[in-house]
C-alpha cells in the first residue's frame, strides 16, 4: 500500500466508510500484532491490545494528522495501551533492573500472578527478548522486526537517537549472549519468563 | 533479510515513505543486500561513531544500524581480519532474520469491526437503511390498511356483519323498479331487520334479536319470533316511496348492520329530506325507528319489543308511538322480508290485522 492509498483510505474511513476501515485494519494488523506479540510475549494480550488500538484509532480518525504516518500513530496508541496494562499489573515502575528480573524465580509477585504473566510463546528468541528491559526490547523489535529507522524510533519513544542506539546495541549483545547460552542449554526445561517491565 | 523488502504496510513507490528531509540516510545494506552507500557517507559515519579498531562492536553496530556499508573498507577489514567478527556477524544476521519474521496471528478485522459497529462507528449503512425503510413501509402499510378498513366500514358499516349484504342488496334493489312489482299506497316509514338466514326464518319475521333502542330510550329484550304465515295485501305500488326510504335507510346503517330511521318531519318527504340533510341528528327526534321489528309480534304485542328479521315499512304514527297500541292502528305497514335469501319480498302488513296479505317479491343483487 502506498502512502497515497493509505491517505485515501483514512479519509474514506474518517467519513464512515466501513470498507476503508477494514482496509486499514488488514494493512496494519499483522505488523502491529507481530510487534505486540514480541513486546508482550503473550498472544492473547497481543490480540487484545491490537483490537483495542484499532478501535481507538478508528474511532478517532478525525483527529489524525495526515502529516504523520498512520502506522506510527497506531503503534503509539498500542504502546500506551500496553504500558497501561503493565502499570496495572506490576508493583514497581519499569526499569532495566526489572528487566533483569525476567527469569528470576525469586520474584515476589510470581506466586500471585504467575498465570497472568507467563509467556505463551516459549521460543528461544522470545525468551531472550523478554529478558531485555522494556526499552531495549521495544527498540530491538521496532528496528529489526518493523524496520523502523533510528530517528523514527527515537520520536516514537520520545528519547534521543543516541539513547535509542545505546538500547539497540545493548539489546543486541544481550540477545546474542542469551541465545548462545540457550543453545548450550537447549535441553533444559522450558523457562518461565515474565513480562519484563 | 534486506530491510527494504520487509513489510511495513507500504510498498515504496518512487518516494521512500520513511524518508525525512533532515534525517540522515539510515538505509544501507545488511548482509546480502546490494550496496548503494556512498563512500563519503561511510567516512562521515566512521568519524561520527569513532570506531576504535577493526572488528570492534562499534563496527558491527554501525553495520547493523545501517550506517556502514558491507563494502566499506572498515567492514571488509573487520570481516577478513577477525574470526570473532565473522562469528558475531553470522549470529547477528541470524538474529535479525529471526526478529524480522512476523508471528502469524488471527485475522482480527471482523472482531474489530464488530466492536466499532457496536459503538455506532462504521455500522453497516445499507442494512440499516433497508431495515428502516422496511419498518417504515410496514408501518405505512398497516396505517393504510387500517385507514382503508375504517373507510370501508364507515362507508359500508354492515360489511362485516351478517345483515349488511341484505340491506345493501335491498337498497340496490329498491333503485331498480323492475325488481319491485307491486306496491301499497300508504307507506310512510321503513325499518330493517338485517339478520337474514336465521334458522327459523321462513317468512316475514325472524328469530334474531338486536339491541337497538326504542324511541323512548329503553332497550328491547332479546326475543325470538315465531314465524307466521303472511297475508299479503294487494294494494297499489309503493315503489317510489320505498325506493326513497330504502335509499335513506342505507345512510342510516350503523356499525351493527342495523339501522335507524331518524326523522323529525311530519311528512314523508320532509322526514327523509331532513334525515339526509342532518345525518346523525338523532337526539330528540320523535320518530326514531328501531330496526329488526317483527311485524307479527309488533302488531300483536307492541309492548314485547320483539325484533326480528325484516324491513318494516311502517306508518309514521306507529313509529312515533310504538308502545301505544293505538299507534299501530294506522295505515298499511310494509315489510321487506329478507328471510327468503337470496331473494327478498316487500310485504305490506296490515296493522289492524297484524298480518301482511300479499307480498312483492324481488331478487337481491349480489
Amino acid at each position: 500500500m502506498t502512502k497515497a492509498e493509505e491517505q485515501r483510505l483514512i479519509r474514506k474511513a474518517a467519513a464512515g466508510d466501513k470498507a476503508a476501515a477494514e482496509g486499514l485494519i488488514r494493512a496494519h494488523q499483522r505488523s502491529l500484532y507481530a510487534y505486540l506479540v514480541r513486546l508482550t510475549g503473550r498472544n492473547d494480550l497481543a490480540e487484545d491490545v491490537t483490537q483495542e488500538a484499532f478501535v481507538r484509532v478508528l474511532m478517532n480518525l478525525d483527529r489524525f494528522d495526515p502529516r504523520f504516518r498512520f502506522s506510527t500513530w497506531l503503534f503509539t496508541i498500542a504502546r500506551r495501551l500496553f504500558l497501561n496494562i503493565i502499570e496495572k499489573r506490576k508493583p514497581m515502575n519499569g526499569s532495566d533492573s526489572m528487566g533483569s528480573w525476567a527469569a528470576d524465580d525469586r520474584r515476589p509477585e510470581k506466586a500471585v500472578s504467575a498465570a497472568e504473566h507467563t509467556i505463551v510463546s516459549r521460543d528461544a528468541l522470545q525468551v531472550a527478548l523478554m529478558s531485555l528491559s522494556l526499552d531495549q526490547r521495544e527498540v530491538v523489535i521496532l528496528f529489526h522486526q518493523q524496520d523502523w529507522p533510528i530517528w523514527l524510533i527515537a520520536e516514537h519513544l520520545q528519547m534521543p537517537e543516541g539513547t535509542v542506539k545505546s538500547h539497540l546495541h545493548r539489546g543486541r549483545i544481550r540477545l546474542r549472549d542469551l541465545l548462545s547460552s540457550m543453545n548450550v542449554e537447549r535441553n533444559t526445561t522450558p523457562q518461565e519468563v515474565w513480562i519484563g517491565a | 533479510m534486506a530491510r527494504d523488502q520487509r513489510h511495513d504496510g507500504f510498498t515504496p513507490q518512487g518516494q521512500d515513505p520513511w524518508s525525512r528531509d533532515d534525517a540522515p540516510e539510515w538505509r544501507s545494506e545488511l548482509a546480502g543486500k546490494s550496496s548503494s552507500h556512498s563512500s563519503s557517507h561511510e567516512a562521515a559515519d566512521y568519524t561520527r561513531f569513532g570506531f576504535k579498531e577493526l572488528g570492534s562492536p562499534d563496527v558491527m553496530n554501525a553495520y547493523l544500524d545501517g550506517e556502514l556499508s558491507r563494502r566499506s573498507p572498515r567492514f571488509r577489514a573487520a570481516l577478513v581480519g577477525s574470526r570473532k567478527f565473522r562469528a558475531d556477524l553470522s549470529a547477528m544476521e541470524e538474529l535479525d532474520a529471526e526478529l524480522g519474521r512476523h508471528p502469524l496471528g488471527p485475522d482480527l478485522t471482523d472482531s474489530i469491526m464488530d466492536r466499532l459497529g457496536r459503538s455506532g462507528k462504521f455500522a453497516t449503512v445499507a442494512p440499516h437503511r433497508f431495515v428502516t425503510m422496511g419498518r417504515m413501509a410496514t408501518a405505512a402499510s398497516v396505517l393504510l390498511a387500517l385507514s382503508a378498513s375504517v373507510l370501508v366500514v364507515r362507508s359500508t358499516p354492515n360489511l362485516f356483519s351478517r345483515g349488511t349484504t341484505p340491506l345493501d342488496a335491498v337498497v340496490r334493489g329498491s333503485a331498480e323498479p323492475t325488481k319491485i312489482e307491486a306496491a301499497g299506497p300508504r307507506v310512510a316509514y321503513a325499518g330493517f331487520v338485517p339478520s337474514v338466514g336465521a334458522p327459523d326464518q321462513s317468512s316475514l319475521g325472524g328469530g334474531v334479536s338486536t339491541t337497538r333502542s326504542w324511541p323512548d330510550g329503553s332497550s328491547p329484550s332479546l326475543a325470538s319470533s315465531t314465524p307466521k304465515p303472511s297475508r299479503h295485501l294487494t294494494t297499489g305500488s309503493p315503489i317510489p316511496l320505498v325506493r326513497g326510504m330504502l335509499a335513506q335507510l342505507g345512510r342510516g346503517v350503523n356499525g351493527n348492520g342495523t339501522f335507524e330511521v331518524r326523522t323529525s318531519g311530519s311528512g314523508l318527504a320532509g322526514s327523509f329530506a331532513n334525515l339526509a340533510e342532518t345525518p346523525g341528528n338523532a337526539a330528540g327526534l320523535p320518530g326514531v325507528m328501531a330496526a329488526c321489528v317483527s311485524p307479527e309480534k309488533l302488531w300483536a304485542n307492541p309492548e314485547s319489543r320483539a325484533w326480528s328479521d325484516a324491513l318494516v315499512v311502517a306508518d309514521q304514527r306507529a313509529l312515533r308511538s310504538p308502545r301505544r297500541s293505538d299507534a299501530w292502528s294506522g295505515p298499511t305497514v310494509w315489510a321487506i322480508d329478507l328471510s327468503s335469501a337470496p331473494g327478498w319480498r316487500l310485504v305490506p302488513v296490515d296493522a289492524d290485522a297484524g298480518y301482511a296479505s300479499d307480498g312483492i317479491s324481488g331478487r337481491r343483487h349480489r
